[in-house]
């Protein structure tokens, strides 16, 4: 799952800067733009409407529609999964069993990136 | 002269070394002998001579392990002068040890001092390769 | 500036060299010319002689630079003092890039202003060459190209990494808020959540100030009668100015006595390391300095939590303890162990974590620990031959201080033009740092060492003695040397 996740980041990077239009990586201190961090990190589970609630591949598995939720409660769950830098320190946050997916997805934005998010998604209808 | 030694066995497939504990003994002709002491307190050079010469491997092929297809083994001891660390050495291993890698790789400290599970991790990286160029394949 | 400062050394100055039948002006000059110039780095007045004959190369290629901060900025400007035609571009997004961070410790004790310090990029940036302000976020060594975060892609023949690091504030639990970031700029999302109450670090420049205000807060609580905790951190990671750690509390000391404020107040150093200095005859030196002064101390614990509502510093703390014996390594195993010991404090003063910046770190042209990897003696990376780097973000051992940088700027200068001749690269960084270590208002211990890890001062004198002279070169020559000599490439 990881690796999937891997290589699509990295050849959306990849397009965007051969595309000419302006890139943006997440947890790099630059102004967030949670469009583009939904896009990257979130859009293919949850789909670009926050609508998915399953992704091909694991059948499995299935979540909630995100789109709509408050947005405090997104930004409070995407820190508790980001966690600490060292797992040893923090429990991992494995709410509903995505613990390791949601962790990954998060570990690059800063606090400031996902409370952009957590708007984003708050906005989404 | 003669010179004592001892081998560890070497198992591809756990990459996990393991001590034969028997002393061997193997004679040494003039000109041997005089390379021996010549190199006896230069460490891993007394090791890459000894490894590399065909009368070492010769007497390992026929009197240590007459049986020997594909066995990769290394040398633990060379006349009391050790190099087990080079395969057993742990995180949790002595400050010796410790001392001997940090010098042989010479890993600095970046900062006043550094967390030894660091240094550690450090020093069996670099053993990860170091460890493959001191064994002999007999096979 | 604070005069009465200057008056005081002054007259301390005067005094001093009466005793050794010395006037003011020789003292001066000794200090003045060659002190400064010693101070950073051993320069000798052979230096002066040596730019009048400067010989400039017609070496040719399109030398790009990633960073325009002390050490990014100084080498465009020397390239541009040794090279005939050159073709220099300095990618820089922060407009106070070279503000003066040296005397952000200066700030924080209250003896400069935040002004004192901050230097716009754009008055720094020599003469012909490139200015792009913006900032490098993608990295193609393959290609030979960077992309910055409007999108510009820039190719170049020689790159130079010059990023400086990341003060990692959002590791410590209960200062997530305050993310990621670099000593210039606003910063107000960290100081926001840093707050007011107490906690602070001189690593940013406008923390530097705030640091003055939440010191001065305290030791007038300590002055009321009330018992102050006073706690000041050393993380982890490698840092840059390893003892700025220590040169805040030294400086609170002096302030707290200073106001009569002493008695009440206790001041405890928490380090992650074992030793106080990695150079033993230092670290005995400030051990000492230690004891004087009545500090408490405790080795190894690692600030790795705050709580804020209830002003408890959470550190792990290590030890080692004697293992089981090894029988096939026929020595005792040691055990590392640790736990989690919780701190009270009034006034907490953190050095953060530290590491490359993440962009740089991820590249290709980044390493497992983040840092640029490079030859440490030529500081050319060691899978790209047409890349160097400099400064706090190269993986150079003790290179993470201003001292070591004007050291390593004139080698890469010198390596990358024999590089663009097509000739070897001769010049060799030995790992030169200086650490002026602020031991009291008017006192410096002049810490200077390389790699042979040993004491290395420029100087006839005993390095680990605290002087006056110290004091007053870092506090009067120091700056002045760096704006107009290290950035204009000469000094």
């Amino acid at each position: 799952m990881k690796k999937i996740v891997l290589s699509m980041l990295v050849a959306s990077i990849g397009l965007v800067a051969a595309e000419g239009t302006v890139p943006y990586k997440s947890g790099l201190l630059l102004p967030p733009q949670a469009d583009k961090i939904y896009e990257k990190e979130c859009a293919h589970c949850h789909g670009k409407d926050g609508k998915a609630t399953s992704f091909a591949g694991s059948s499995r598995v299935s979540y909630a529609v995100i789109a709509g939720m408050d947005a405090a409660t997104v930004a409070k769950e995407l820190k508790e999964y980001r966690g600490g830098e060292k797992s040893n320190d923090y429990r991992l946050h494995n709410k509903y069993g995505y613990g390791s997916i949601m962790r990954s997805a998060t570990k690059d934005l800063s606090w400031e990136e996902i409370d952009a998010v957590a708007k984003y998604v708050s906005g989404l209808k | 002269m003669q010179i004592e030694f001892e081998l560890v066995t070497y198992d591809e497939e756990l990459d996990r070394f393991e001590l034969d504990e028997t002393m061997y003994q193997i004679e040494l002709s003039e000109d041997d002998a005089e390379t021996y002491h010549l190199l006896k307190d230069s460490d891993l050079h007394l090791y890459n001579w000894l490894k590399e010469s065909d009368f070492f491997t010769k007497y390992i092929k026929e009197e240590v392990y007459p049986d020997s297809e594909n066995k990769k083994i290394a040398i633990s001891d060379i006349n009391g002068i050790s190099f087990r660390r080079f395969y057993f050495f742990k995180v949790t291993s002595g400050d010796s040890h410790y001392e001997y890698f940090k010098k042989l790789y010479n890993i600095h400290e970046e900062s006043d001092w550094q967390d030894r599970e660091d240094v550690g991790e450090e020093i069996l990286y670099h053993l990860s390769t170091k460890r493959k160029e001191l064994i002999l394949n007999l096979g | 500036m604070d005069n009465k400062y200057i008056d005081k050394m002054l007259s301390e100055m005067d005094k001093d060299l009466a005793k050794q039948g010395m006037s003011r002006r020789d003292a001066m000059k000794l200090a003045g010319i060659t002190g400064a110039g010693m101070f950073m780095g051993g320069a000798t007045s052979a230096s002066a002689a040596d730019e009048n004959k400067t010989v400039k190369s017609n070496a040719k290629g399109k030398i790009v630079i990633v960073g325009g901060g002390l050490a990014g900025m100084s080498t465009a400007a020397r390239l541009t003092l040794n090279l005939s035609d050159p073709d220099i571009t300095v990618i820089e997004p922060q407009e106070l890039s070279v503000s003066y961070q040296p005397g952000q410790t200066l700030v924080g004790g209250g003896i400069w202003d935040e002004d004192d310090i901050a230097y716009k990029r754009d008055d720094f940036v020599p003469d012909g060459v490139k200015i792009v302000k913006e900032k490098v976020i993608l990295f193609n060594p393959q290609e030979n190209k960077v992309t910055t975060d409007k999108g510009t892609v820039i190719s170049y023949d020689y790159l130079i990494l010059a990023t400086g690091l990341h003060l990692d504030f959002e590791r410590i639990r209960g200062l997530e808020e305050a993310g990621r970031a670099m000593s210039a700029g606003d910063n107000e999302r960290l100081l926001k959540a840093l707050g007011d109450d107490g906690i602070c670090s001189i690593y940013t420049a406008k923390g530097a100030t705030k640091t003055w205000e939440q010191m001065q807060k305290y030791i007038a609580q300590a002055k009321s009668g009330k018992k102050t905790k006073f706690l000041f951190t050393h993380p982890s990671t490698p840092v840059k100015c390893g003892g700025a750690p220590k040169k805040i509390m030294y400086l609170t000391n002096a302030r707290l006595k200073e106001a009569g404020a002493r008695e009440n107040a206790e001041l405890t150093f928490y380090p992650n390391g074992g030793a106080m200095f990695g150079i033993p005859e230092y670290h005995d030196a400030i051990l000492g300095q230690f004891k004087r002064e009545d500090f408490k101390w405790h080795y190894r614990h690692n600030l790795i939590e705050v709580d804020k509502k209830n002003k408890i510093a959470v550190f792990d703390a290590k030890w080692q303890e004697k293992g089981p014996w090894d029988p096939v390594l026929k020595d005792y195993e040691v055990i590392p162990k640790h736990e989690k010991v919780r701190v009270p404090y009034d006034f907490l003063h953190i050095t953060p974590p530290q590491l490359a910046p993440r962009e740089v770190a991820e590249s290709d042209l980044g390493s497992a620990k983040g840092w640029v990897p490079v030859n440490k003696e030529t500081l050319q990376h060691i899978r790209y031959e047409n890349v160097f780097s400099l400064g706090d973000v190269a993986q150079v051992p003790m290179g993470k201080t201003g001292g070591s940088v004007r050291k390593q700027y004139k080698v890469l200068v010198d390596n990358l033009i024999a590089l663009m001749n097509g000739k070897t690269l001769e010049a060799k960084y030995a790992g030169y740092t200086v650490c002026p270590l602020i031991t009291d208002i008017g006192t410096v211990m002049l810490a200077e060492f390389d790699w042979t890890v040993k004491p290395t001062p420029s100087f006839p004198l005993d390095p680990t003695v605290e002087r006056w002279m110290w004091w007053l070169m870092k506090v009067h020559a120091l700056k002045p040397m760096t704006m107009y000599g290290m950035l204009s490439g000469r000094a």
